[in-house]
């Protein structure tokens, strides 16, 4: 009887989840967020940046093995930088609003590509949710974010960039 | 005009000063880099930031919403602990606990 509860529960978390994936209408696949081997602890940066993590909440996690991130980015002025995520989206305009970026920046970042970056072992992340940022309307956050502290490190794996799916981005403030 | 808009509008100014500073030594050291473009809109965007702020356009922060103004700065400014991102960092604290 308890063999058989524990199945009927396993498969119940599998139908959620299984649910839960194909009813998103942005996300193509979601990386792994935190191994269960790596060390993890509550979030020490300064408040600046913890600040860009919703409610200031995120983990320090050391990887113990290289890590695969995403950026999005639509020029050679952001294609490098130390915000990552583990999100795989479908849409440039899922990618500005998830990831809230503003597109009053110069040069904006239009999200028209995606790269991969491999992270070494050893590196220091920082892991939580994209805060959301002003107008919320336009830019509700909520995707996964990654921050690094050097994005400089030479020993950083900074794809070429693929095209994604290109849809115009518009929100009207009021 | 009420205090907290005129802390919120000293702070604004002093990050305004922080990156015209940069702007100009960038100018100097590097001329026609790309941090100069970034930090002119950086300044746009506190400049935008304070006068949504006096007329009372700058939408409530609820305690959770954020300007960007940290997120974008903390993505390209060389040093990390560089006063610029320590100056924004204060606005959006101010923000989110004040207005």
């Amino acid at each position: 009887m308890k063999i058989k509860l524990a199945s009927v529960r396993v498969n119940l978390g599998v139908l959620v989840n299984l649910f839960l994936v194909s009813s998103s209408p942005y996300f193509l696949s979601n990386l792994p967020i935190a191994r269960a081997q790596e060390a993890t602890s509550e979030c020490s940066l300064p408040t600046e940046i913890a600040i860009t993590f919703l409610k200031s909440k995120c983990k320090e996690v050391k990887l113990e093995k290289p890590r695969t991130f995403y950026r999005y980015y639509s020029d050679s002025s952001n294609k490098y930088g130390r915000y990552l995520t583990t999100n795989k989206y479908k849409t440039n305009v899922a990618v500005i609003k998830h990831l809230a970026l503003n597109q009053t920046w110069q040069p904006p970042n239009q999200a028209t590509m995606i790269e991969t970056v491999t992270l070494p072992a050893g590196t220091t992340v920082y892991e939580g949710i994209v805060a959301p940022q002003t107008p919320a309307k336009c830019y509700p956050g909520g995707g996964q974010q990654t921050f690094i502290q050097d994005s400089r490190d030479p020993n950083i794996t900074w794809s070429d960039g693929e095209s994604l799916v290109i849809k115009e981005f518009s929100c009207q403030q009021n | 005009m009420e205090n907290k808009t005129e802390t919120f509008v000293k702070l604004i100014d002093q990050a305004v000063e922080t990156a015209e500073q940069m702007r100009q030594q960038q100018q100097v050291q590097q001329p026609g880099s790309g941090q100069q473009e970034r930090l002119n809109s950086v300044i746009n965007a506190l400049q935008s930031i304070k006068t949504n702020a006096q007329s009372g356009k700058l939408e409530p922060s609820g305690g959770n919403l954020t300007l960007g103004l940290a997120r974008e700065v903390a993505d390209w400014i060389e040093p990390l602990d560089s006063p610029l991102l320590k100056a924004v960092g204060e606005i959006e604290q101010y923000y989110q606990k004040h207005l």
